[in-house]
């Protein structure tokens, strides 16, 4: 069963469409991409999911739950994440958790273990006692996902969770992510940080003026917009006429030889990276580095969009 | 590329204009001006024009009269607008983190001054020509003398600029635009109002003989009531204090606008409560109490209702001990004066006791506690972002509405205490003073004259400190941001007691018509002065025989607490059902009404719901 169906979905603020026709079907234990330029519809999409705001047409389920019905039975299932902290700077980690644990009505005998073990999972246990004022960003952002995991909701709703972090944070929170995926959660993750979403989304959905653009997994999307694999290789020695006899390889687009590698670009459609590997060597290649580069989502996304806000 | 060394243009100023232009609200409140000073005019002359005269040519000269008004209600809507208006001109830019921003453009600190200023006043004045035609129409009657004409152009021009300064000084120095807004009024009524008011009292002096540095008091004093008799010195001479407090005002606005641009949040109430915290702590430690402390708080963790918790347990004006505190600040001023008229109180003469204007002063500080502490709880929350995670929780709006409000509950009985003491000593006041008036006896009159007062005094705190608090909830729950709902709800409470007296005032001549009496109950003010000057006495007090008859009286304290217990009731269950809407979060929609055609959840898809 999905955990999160939407059909044709639209918000609308005044006369402004935010949304316009949405559909997405995310099934249990997927990480969903939510990828678009500023002003797109990601929030509003994820906030009408949330519970937050009401929409003019269409259909949004969650656990098989008509959200504009049962907005009550849906909140004990997400846990939503906004764009912002949202964290209450005059509690300290430990208070702050304890009061949402109240909210969710969680039993009180088991609330200080289930507090023990959100903070060991976000690396947060030495600052159970410290005022939520004196974390850092990251350490706010950490301490806003365990919020979001203590009553053990099914549905992650994360709006840019790394948006406005340090680098070391920001790999902090993407591992924290690989993490919950690990622990087959469902996560609706929105984010700007194209390359990092391709690491860990099995679904990305590109959105543009309040429409989908493009929607699927990454090899999909790639196939959908005839993207190209760049390989690298690195061959010990060289054999005469390597570098023709690799471009004749079917699916090689081009061979570009730089400094110390030669860059393939590949239709992966036509020849597997692995095939490609395999006709290197029996073209008497050596090789010593070879070496896929992961999916060129930036590419991907300067292609689907246009740079148009609503 | 060489610049030019001057470029004509106010670039600022074109801003201020074109976003005050593109703003719904400007319109709002030149419409809400327009009608307030057309619907106060028309009150008052008509008073002139069917009441007093009888024939059309007794009318002539009255125009003067008319005049008159309508420059008091131009000053009144200088008073009232300004404010409002003009305070936000530095914060605003403050909170929006653009100053930084315009302190690095080539505009000086003189210029940005300039251009804010002139971006206030400009709707201001525009504000103030809507008054043309009632001029217009008084001059018709004759009786206006050209000074009065001049000498209004140039006073009401002189104290919109002063207090324009004013506001900009005070938007300069503090953070936020309600700071600004808070400082303003407070400086305005204390400095330039109740100072001047407190030493003509004591030199026995008329008030406006002191207040210097007030427009209309001069006003009056040189056109109407013959304070002059060459109009054009007096004029030129008693303006010298206005422009000069008018320059200091802009000169220190000038000293704070760059030291105060980065201006870090100081918590003012938590300091306030820090020093008190200090003094009671030294006061405690002597021989006789040796520190004892009488009731220890303790740092819990929220069970079972979150919101209470922390609105408890984390707001100072929540905690125990600052209760304790601010009401212990109250209360020893209450007890002293109350001992010191205790000898007075028995002497037959005095109809009431300062006590009353400590209770009108407790209720002014009360109105403006409570109304800013429950403006600012749902407010604060929508500000700091913190509104949408709470909202998706489980937690009902109704639920999270109730537990917000809960954290007001110790303040509220903190001040009751307080209010309580004045009544109590003021009843037993009364009732000597009854007795003595009537030979010792305490008769019927005395007697139901002190209940009536008892009643009539609890009434008001069980009924009106909810309503303020509940108003400016419903207030802050509609508002999108802090400063709104707090102007907002300060702006509607105020309305709410002025305007009532406004439009009973301006019929003053019909006053002691039952009617009207229950026209001047639609103010909340009305019942609490009625009650507290002795208006329901046997000696008619502040408003002689308005009221007559026992029962009738008895009606009207019962009356008027039926009434604003019903609009209490109203506002709170109001806020309770539409809370959720009100904090931006999708209500539970009744059964059958769905927004397309879904396939209804079979109860195992629900279940997964819940269990989960």
């Amino acid at each position: 069963m999905s955990v999160v169906k939407i059909e044709n979905l639209w918000v609308s603020y005044g006369s402004l469409h935010a949304v316009r026709g949405i559909s997405i079907d995310i099934p249990r234990g997927e990480v969903f991409g939510f990828i678009g330029p500023n002003g797109a519809g990601k929030s509003t999409t994820i906030k009408v999911l949330a519970t937050l705001l009401k929409h003019d047409r269409g259909m949004v389920w969650v656990n098989g739950v008509d959200v504009s019905r049962y907005p009550r039975a849906i909140r004990d299932s997400i846990g939503y994440m906004p764009d912002f902290f949202g964290v209450y700077d005059d509690l300290t980690a430990m208070e702050y958790l304890h009061f949402f644990a109240a909210a969710y009505r969680l039993p009180i005998s088991k609330r200080k273990g289930i507090i023990h073990d959100v903070l060991e999972l976000t690396d947060l246990t030495h600052k159970i006692n410290s005022p939520v004022d004196s974390l850092s960003r990251g350490m706010k952002q950490r301490l806003a996902l365990a919020r979001v995991l203590l009553h053990d909701p099914d549905l992650l709703l994360l709006d840019e969770p790394a948006s406005g972090l340090d680098p070391r944070a920001r790999i902090e929170v993407r591992e924290l992510l690989k993490e919950l995926k690990n622990m087959g959660k469902t996560i609706l993750i929105s984010s700007h940080i194209l390359h990092e979403l391709g690491q860990l989304c099995s679904q990305i959905g590109i959105i543009e003026q309040g429409q989908m653009v493009a929607q699927g997994s990454l090899e999909e999307i790639y196939q959908q917009l005839s993207l190209m694999r760049v390989v690298h290789v690195q061959l010990a020695g060289k054999p005469n006429g390597i570098l023709e006899q690799i471009q004749g390889i079917p699916g090689v687009e081009s061979v570009e030889q730089q400094v110390d590698r030669m860059s393939i670009r590949l239709h992966e459609d036509q020849t597997s990276v692995e095939d490609l590997h395999d006709e290197i060597c029996k073209l008497g290649g050596r090789i010593h580095m070879f070496q896929p580069e992961a999916m060129d989502m930036e590419t991907a996304f300067m292609k689907l969009t246009h740079g148009k806000t609503n | 590329m060489k610049r030019p060394a001057f470029v004509m243009g106010f670039p600022l100023l074109v801003k201020e204009l074109t976003e005050l232009a593109a703003r719904r609200r400007t319109y709002i409140i030149r419409v809400a001006y327009a009608v307030l000073l057309f619907v106060g005019a028309i009150l008052m002359f008509s008073d002139i024009v069917f009441s007093r005269y009888r024939t059309p040519l007794a009318l002539l000269g009255q125009g003067e009269n008319m005049f008159l008004m309508i420059v008091a209600l131009q000053f009144g809507g200088i008073y009232l607008f300004l404010p409002a208006m003009a305070c936000s001109a530095i914060t605003a830019e403050k909170e929006r983190d653009s100053f930084a921003l315009l302190l690095l453009t080539r505009l000086g600190p003189w210029t940005i001054l300039f251009e804010k200023l002139t971006g206030r006043l400009v709707p201001m004045f525009t504000f103030m020509l809507l008054a043309l035609p009632l001029m217009a129409f008084a001059y018709t009657y004759g009786g206006v003398q050209s000074e009065q004409i001049w000498g209004a152009i140039w006073l009401l021009g002189l104290t919109a600029v002063q207090l324009a300064a004013l506001c900009l000084m005070f938007s300069a120095y503090c953070r936020t635009t309600v700071g600004a807004y808070l400082a303003t009024n407070l400086f305005y009524f204390i400095f330039l109002f109740a100072i001047p008011g407190l030493a003509a009292d004591l030199a026995r002096l008329p008030e406006h003989k002191l207040m210097y540095f007030v427009g209309p008091a001069m006003y009056f004093e040189i056109f109407d009531w013959g304070g002059g008799l060459n109009p054009w010195g007096e004029l030129a001479l008693r303006s010298v204090p206005l422009v000069f407090s008018t320059l200091m005002f802009l000169g220190l606005a000038r000293y704070y606008l760059v030291r105060r641009a980065f201006a870090q949040p100081r918590h003012l109430v938590r300091k306030i409560f820090k020093g008190l915290d200090g003094i009671f702590e030294t006061i405690n430690k002597n021989p006789i109490t040796k520190g004892v402390v009488l009731v220890k708080e303790q740092t819990r963790l929220p069970t079972d209702n979150p919101v209470a918790w922390r609105e408890t347990m984390k707001k100072n004006l929540s905690q125990f001990r600052y209760v304790l505190r601010i009401c212990l600040l109250f209360e020893i001023p209450i007890v002293v004066v109350a001992l010191l008229m205790l000898d007075a109180s028995m002497h037959p003469s005095r109809a009431y006791t300062p006590l009353s204007f400590l209770l009108i002063m407790l209720w002014t500080l009360t109105a403006l506690i409570l109304t800013v502490q429950a403006a600012n709880l749902i407010a604060s929350e929508r500000s700091r972002q913190t509104l949408d995670v709470l909202l998706t929780t489980p937690l009902s709006g109704r639920e999270i509405v109730l537990q917000k409000m809960q954290g007001m509950r110790r303040l509220v009985i903190g001040l009751s205490v307080c209010f309580l003491t004045i009544f109590v000593c003021e009843a037993w006041m009364r009732r000597g003073l009854d007795m003595a008036s009537y030979g010792g006896v305490g008769n019927a009159l005395s007697y139901y004259s002190t209940w009536r007062y008892l009643v009539a005094s609890l009434l008001s705190i069980a009924i009106y400190i909810p309503l303020i608090g509940w108003l400016a909830l419903w207030i802050g729950l509609i508002a999108k941001t802090q400063t709104r709902a707090i102007l907002g709800s300060l702006a509607v409470l105020f309305l709410w007691c002025a305007v009532p007296w406004g439009i009973l005032l301006s019929l003053s001549d019909l006053f002691t018509d039952r009617k009207d009496v229950l026209t001047g109950l639609f103010s909340p003010v009305t019942m609490i002065l009625c009650n507290e000057f002795n208006a329901f006495g046997p000696d008619g007090g502040l408003f002689p025989g308005i009221v007559r008859g026992h029962l009738f009286r008895w009606v009207v304290v019962l009356l008027n607490f039926a009434f604003y217990g019903l609009i209490l009731y109203l506002i709170r269950s109001r806020c309770l059902r539409l809370a959720d809407r009100y904090m931006g979060r999708r209500e539970e929609q009744p059964a059958g009404i769905q927004t397309s055609t879904p396939p209804p959840p079979s109860p195992a898809d629900l279940q997964v719901a819940t269990t989960n």
